[in-house]
């Protein structure tokens, strides 16, 4: 065993080291990198200054070639980004998918599960090639499918230190990679290819989806633990960017490709044919090819290329391999932009897959070496970066108010702790992590978790910083006003005049009035002043669900174009800026702490769906399960519950019903509501009113669970042919009432039932007692001995006697006569209470028979009245009064009358 | 685990680890801190264990380091920091998270000694924490050096050692604050001496290290001044849940071991109690169910005593073979200590989590059956 790894070991060994061997040859150099390493950049613009290359190559669409100019201009601020879409008007993608459906169908006809088509998108949505985020825009909509990715640059970024140091020195610039759609083309034809490869076993479909999901390198990882570093970035920060002076730039080569080699080890060919990584490389491998073959005066070529790519580039050349075959891609289908980009976005905390974390204090360290301080030495300098850092943090704290304030005397430790910490790590000066475990230490006075939170998101706030770019003069517009224009032409809107028009969106019948709708909830998420909503159907506020059409009152103003480059910050589409504007508030939920409240980010989904956001809506998934969880409230889970059966069942206006993990919320909810039902019993006072409401509402909400499955067990007629009402039965079957065991519930409600009296309401108890009766979990017995308790026990509050039956009669009506025992215990405790307590208590009683109906107060009177005997209470109208009385009376209420008029409390005749 | 061979009940970590110890003394040749024994890297070698640490080939001498405790590794190198530097450490986290050892082990690697322990309670006294008198002597002879009976704060000052302040929140806040002037000037007054002798400087070596639990009973706030003079590190419960089903079955093994009560624990019925424990604790279980945490804490320690009466339990009342309802019998015990709402908790988990579980695992389902009162 030990022999043969050993054996395999040096196999590796052997084939690195030779792999090594080919990276710098006289005519060429193969650079690897990590995208956004202030190492690698250093290195990269020395080795240029020293080599004056013919021709600079670097990963990257060619047609990013266009604005290498614009790119490298001296007023282009970074950090900025180049964007670029894919907008599949061909329908290539849906002609590889229909393959692919039909491939999968063959092999398994009888299993419902995904569609082919789903599962492709779903895999395209994954893919994320190291510096490319691709998002398929639009799944709901009509439309081609669309993608779009950015490319970010910061000062640091090698590759632009490699462009701007490159146009210094006189070299020639290329991008070389392939052209971002044909990317994703690949990567939809490779899933197709691999499937069909695996049909006659379709049991590895699966594994093959959860390898993808298998983002780091185990070598990676074991190299972490192996040398106590926490995660892959602190390893990075130990292993190479401690070392910028301290070794040559062949060995920074060296040791990277070394790295990378060993990381790369961990995918499978099949990994890297299914992300595209392959097709890519042979595309970089064939311009290089092309460049060799050039034979030109001049220095040599540097390849610049994330070093996953580097390793393998060398032996592609070798072989000559062809480019891929290239797409022709028509009118608009894809294009290339400059556009401002921001630190937060850059971090690799919000998202961004290839990012470094903490963009601000890496680019803080990177100017700080520019400017060279005098007589200061490079540790030096960067001491005093991170001194700065900690000073920042130290101020922040203070005038945000922070629960425990830093003081200059914490800095100071904290500065000595991750000097002291550096020395212990053998590195040069405080790298990232010490001073982060310097703040950890002393800034934070309490548990890390608990007292850190605040402190720490500010730290991450810090360290990401939040510098926008700015673009050199003479770029175009962002493709966002693009879109917009295009979105308004297709759906025929008004966007020539400036005067308010009114528009009536039919959000049940017209497709069209509901893409409109949608992309105005859009706009006025992210703040653009188009149209304004006037009133309509509000599902997020639950106000006038029943309504059917919208209004909106539109008006283009020159503010519509300006406010759409600001969003343009938070994606390059109005949809795709709606998502970005989403997922802030998502995380903007995430960072709250305490105050959870699920029916708030419920809301948020629903205005997700509202928006047309399917897609994104899923992140929130999770989010709801997380809040649902910790809610402490009742009547906010409850209200969440029925948001989201809302949700299921509304039709058109949200499509929502077959959001995933929809019916899984609603059992998080179903069971979070049941385990609240524990503790409710003593909540606080101004409570009880919704703890009831939310009591009445699970019940409801159990019955009409109960009651579909009966329907679609029973198999309910598909009488309309409305693909909408096929949707809704698919969706409630799902509800089915096994998943909502109704057994919780009445746990919940037994546990209510047996708090002692000192510590529940008994208007609750009632309540609950009301509804296990009436849904037969207790029998008149039970109830009679239950209130009976209430009623005639030693509890000296007359209040609670009266409280229970109350709540009994609200969720129960029918036990007042059906029951009659608990109307003669009522009876007799009323005999025996003195005028003071009967007074008192009167408005209560008249509450708690105030829900019952005129024939069931009447029977009620009926059974006591035989209590005594059939004694009539005599007349309820009184006559018997004298004149004086009377005209008192009359005057009285006349005075009355005009005091209310002069008031304006009451208005006219009719009033009286 | 090695049986215990020793004439001590419990032997204190500088005994326990004193062949590792002389070792790492041996090899050290890095610049050590004044006072110190050992040199910062050494003491993170003693703790992680040499796992971590590259090892030279050459050198043969035959003790491993090994690893005591489990986790971050950067938390270790912050602690041994704080150290040297001028502020005191105070570990805090939820009960059974090792505090105390850790205190200790770094004491006995740093001092070599780790048995200046004061032990913080509701009824802690300065005496005990600074010094007291011999009173016949005092009666005699007046105050003077001989008749100091020196506690465990006055000898780690004049020996330069570590001294371990357990549980400093359960003292009451004006004995806490007697710390403070300790801890910022590294001077302790003895007012009753007269003369130089009335003024005790710290020696370089000098620290202190205090554990306190946050989600205790019991326990006194701290004071802002006290708090500024600490420089605190969260100790965390272990995150690997596989590494903690090994600890508890090596540890439960081992405490069965020694009452001679040799009940088989299979891994698998173990896990399931280990599961509940980690469930509980995180608030959240593997398949994504939210689960309220109570507010007893559900440590290692505490599973590790479960497991331990569950196996007394099936041994000597059941087969002599664990079981699923042993370990939900003696579960009760510890997890319903006083609170009535965490028997709501837990109930709510066996009802809704557990009772999922019993449907396809037969451990889980003699886990649900022995709910016993937790079935009410």
């Amino acid at each position: 065993m030990s022999e043969s790894t050993a054996e395999a070991r040096h196999d590796t060994q052997e084939k690195v080291s030779a792999m090594l061997l080919t990276l710098r040859t006289e005519q060429i150099t193969y650079f690897p990198i990590r995208h956004h390493s202030p190492v690698c950049a250093i290195h990269i613009e020395k080795w240029i200054l020293e080599h004056k290359p013919r021709v600079i190559l670097i990963e990257g669409p060619s047609s990013f070639d266009s604005r290498i100019e614009q790119l490298t201009d001296e007023k282009c601020l970074c950090p900025v980004a180049l964007f670029t879409n894919f907008v599949d008007k061909k329908g290539r993608l849906a002609e590889i998918s229909a393959k692919f459906r039909a491939s999968v169908e063959d092999t398994s006809e009888n299993s419902q599960g995904a569609s082919g088509e789903e599962e492709l998108e779903e895999r395209q949505s994954e893919i994320d090639p190291e510096d490319v985020t691709p998002q398929p825009m639009t799944q709901m909509d009509f439309g081609p499918p669309r993608f779009s990715a950015y490319y970010p640059f910061c000062d640091y970024s090698p590759e632009l230190v490699a462009l701007r140091v490159g146009k210094a020195v006189g070299a020639r610039l290329r991008f070389i990679d392939l052209e971002y759609g044909e990317t994703i083309i690949h990567q939809a034809e490779a899933m197709r290819q691999v499937h069909e490869q695996l049909k006659a076993e379709p049991a590895h479909l699966e594994s093959l989806a959860d390898d993808s999901h298998l983002r780091h390198s185990s070598y990676v990882e074991a190299l972490a633990r192996k040398l106590g570093c926490r995660n892959f970035d602190e390893l990075w920060d130990h292993l190479f960017e401690s070392q910028r002076d301290g070794i040559n730039t062949d060995v920074l080569i060296n040791r990277l490709a070394t790295y990378c080699a060993m990381a790369r080890q961990d995918y499978s060919r099949q990994q890297l044919l299914l992300d595209g990584t392959l097709a890519r490389e042979d595309c970089m491998a064939s311009a290089i090819v092309d460049e060799l073959a050039r034979k030109a005066d001049g220095g040599p070529i540097l390849v610049v290329t994330g070093g996953f790519h580097t390793v393998a580039l060398p032996a592609l050349v070798a072989k000559c391999v062809k480019r891929p075959s290239a797409e022709n891609f028509g009118e608009g289908e894809s294009g290339v932009w400059l556009m401002r980009y921001s630190f937060d976005k850059l971090d690799a905390r919000s998202g961004y897959g290839a990012g470094m974390p903490s963009p601000a204090y890496y680019d803080r360290l990177w100017q700080s070496e520019k400017e060279a301080a005098s007589g200061l030495t490079e540790a030096q300098s960067f001491e005093k970066v991170s001194a700065s850092f900690l000073v920042e943090i130290s101020r922040l704290s203070r005038e945000k108010q922070l629960p425990y304030l830093v003081s200059t005397p914490d800095a100071i430790a904290a500065m000595q702790m991750a000097k002291q910490l550096a020395g212990i790590r053998s590195h040069p000066w405080p790298m990232r992590e010490d001073l982060l475990d310097g703040i950890r230490a002393c800034f934070i006075k309490g548990e890390v978790d608990i007292e850190g939170q605040v402190l720490l998101s500010l730290v991450r706030q810090v360290f990401a910083g939040n510098r926008v770019g700015q673009l050199p003069p003479g770029c175009d517009l962002p493709p966002i006003i693009a879109d917009f224009y295009g979105e308004a032409k297709r759906l025929r809107l008004e966007c020539e005049r400036s005067d308010t028009k009114v528009l009536a969106l039919d959000l049940y019948r017209n497709e069209r009035h509901r893409a409109i709708s949608r992309l105005f909830h859009r706009l006025s998420s992210i703040m653009v002043p188009y149209a304004t909503y006037v009133d309509g159907p509000d599902f997020v506020r639950g106000r006038n669900i029943d309504l059917l059409i919208e209004h909106w009152q539109t008006a283009w103003s020159p503010a519509v174009e300006s406010s759409l480059i600001e969003a343009s910050v938070y994606g390059t589409t109005v949809e795709e800026a709606a998502a970005g504007k989403l997922g802030e508030q998502i995380s903007k939920l995430e960072d709250e702490s305490n105050g959870r409240s699920s029916g708030l980010v419920v809301s948020v989904l629903m205005r997700a769906c509202r928006m047309g956001l399917h897609r994104h809506a899923r992140t929130i998934v999770p989010l709801i399960d997380k809040h649902i969880g910790e809610d402490p409230q009742l009547a906010s889970v409850v209200s969440a519950l029925s948001q989201l059966e809302l949700l299921k069942r509304a039709r058109e206006p949200l499509e929502a019903a077959h959001l995933t993990g929809l019916s899984y919320l609603m059992q998080a909810a179903y069971h979070r509501a049941c385990a609240l039902l524990h503790s409710v019993a003593n909540c606080p006072e101004d409570q009880i009113t919704s703890v009831i409401g939310s009591m009445k509402i699970l019940r409801e909400f159990l019955a009409s669970c109960h009651s579909e499955r009966k329907q679609s067990v029973s198999g309910s007629p598909a009488s309309s042919n409305s693909q909408f009402s096929k949707a809704k039965t698919d969706a409630t079957t799902e509800i089915l009432a096994e998943e909502f065991d109704s057994q919780l519930l009445y746990k919940g409600l037994q546990a209510i039932i047996s708090c002692a009296a000192q510590e529940s309401h008994s208007i609750i108890v009632g309540a609950a007692a009301g509804i296990l009766y009436s849904d037969g979990k207790m029998t008149g017995a039970e109830l009679v001995s239950l209130i009976n308790g209430f009623l005639t026990g030693t509890v000296i509050d007359a209040r609670k006697s009266v409280g229970v039956v109350r709540g009994l009669l609200s969720t129960a009506s029918e036990v007042a006569w059906q029951v009659n025992e608990i109307i003669q215990a009522l009876d007799c405790q009323m005999g025996g209470w003195d005028e003071e307590t009967f007074m008192a208590l009167l408005p209560d009683l008249r509450l708690a028979f105030a829900a019952l109906a005129p024939q069931d107060i009447c029977k009620i009177s009926e059974n006591v009245s035989a209590l005594h005997g059939g004694a009539s209470f005599g007349p309820l109208v009184l006559s018997d009064i004298a004149e004086a009385d009377l005209n008192l009376g009359l005057a009285l209420n006349k005075r009355v009358h005009n005091q209310l008029l002069r008031d304006g409390l009451i208005g006219g005749e009719n009033e009286s | 685990m090695s049986p215990i061979s020793s004439e001590y009940l419990r032997e204190p970590a500088e005994i326990r680890y004193g062949a590792e110890l002389e070792t790492l003394a041996q090899r050290d040749l890095a610049a050590k801190p004044p006072g110190w024994k050992l040199s910062p890297k050494a003491i993170r070698t003693f703790i992680v264990g040499e796992e971590f640490e590259k090892r030279s080939r050459k050198d043969a001498t035959p003790t491993l380091i090994t690893k005591k405790f489990h986790g971050d590794v950067a938390m270790i190198d912050r602690a041994i920091v704080s150290l040297m530097s001028n502020r005191g450490l105070l570990l805090v986290g939820e009960p059974g998270t090792a505090k105390s050892m850790l205190s200790e082990l770094l004491a006995a690697a740093i001092s070599g000694t780790s048995a200046l322990t004061i032990q913080g309670t509701a009824g802690t006294t300065e005496d005990q924490i600074k010094y007291s008198w011999n009173y016949a002597m005092l009666l005699a002879e007046g105050p003077t050096a001989d008749a100091l009976v020196p506690a465990p704060l006055y000898t780690g000052l004049t020996q330069g050692q570590i001294v371990r302040f357990e549980e400093i929140t359960r003292c009451p806040p004006e004995i806490q604050d007697t710390m403070i002037s300790i801890l910022s000037d590294k001077v302790l007054h003895v007012p009753e001496l007269r003369g130089g002798e009335n003024v005790l400087f710290a020696k370089p070596g000098f620290n202190l290290i205090a554990t306190a639990n946050t989600r205790d009973r019991g326990v006194h706030e701290m004071s802002a001044a006290l708090k500024r003079r600490f420089n605190f590190e969260t100790v965390p419960p272990i995150a690997d849940k596989h590494f903690e089903l090994e600890l508890v079955l090596n540890q439960a093994n081992e405490l069965l071991h020694q009452v001679k009560a040799d009940t088989v624990i299979e891994k698998d019925v173990l896990e399931v109690l280990v599961t509940t424990f980690v469930d509980l604790r995180k608030g959240k279980t593997d398949e994504g169910t939210m689960v309220d945490k109570p507010s007893t804490t559900m440590s290692t320690a505490e599973a590790v005593s479960v497991a331990f009466a569950a196996g007394l339990d099936a041994f000597y009342f059941g087969e002599g073979r664990l079981r699923g309802e042993h370990l939900a019998k003696q579960l009760v015990g510890t997890v319903l200590k006083d609170s009535t709402d965490d028997a709501k908790k837990v109930r709510q988990y066996f009802d809704v989590v557990v009772k999922n579980r019993a449907r396809s695992n037969e451990h889980w389902k003699s886990f649900y059956e022995g709910r016993g009162i937790l079935g009410q």
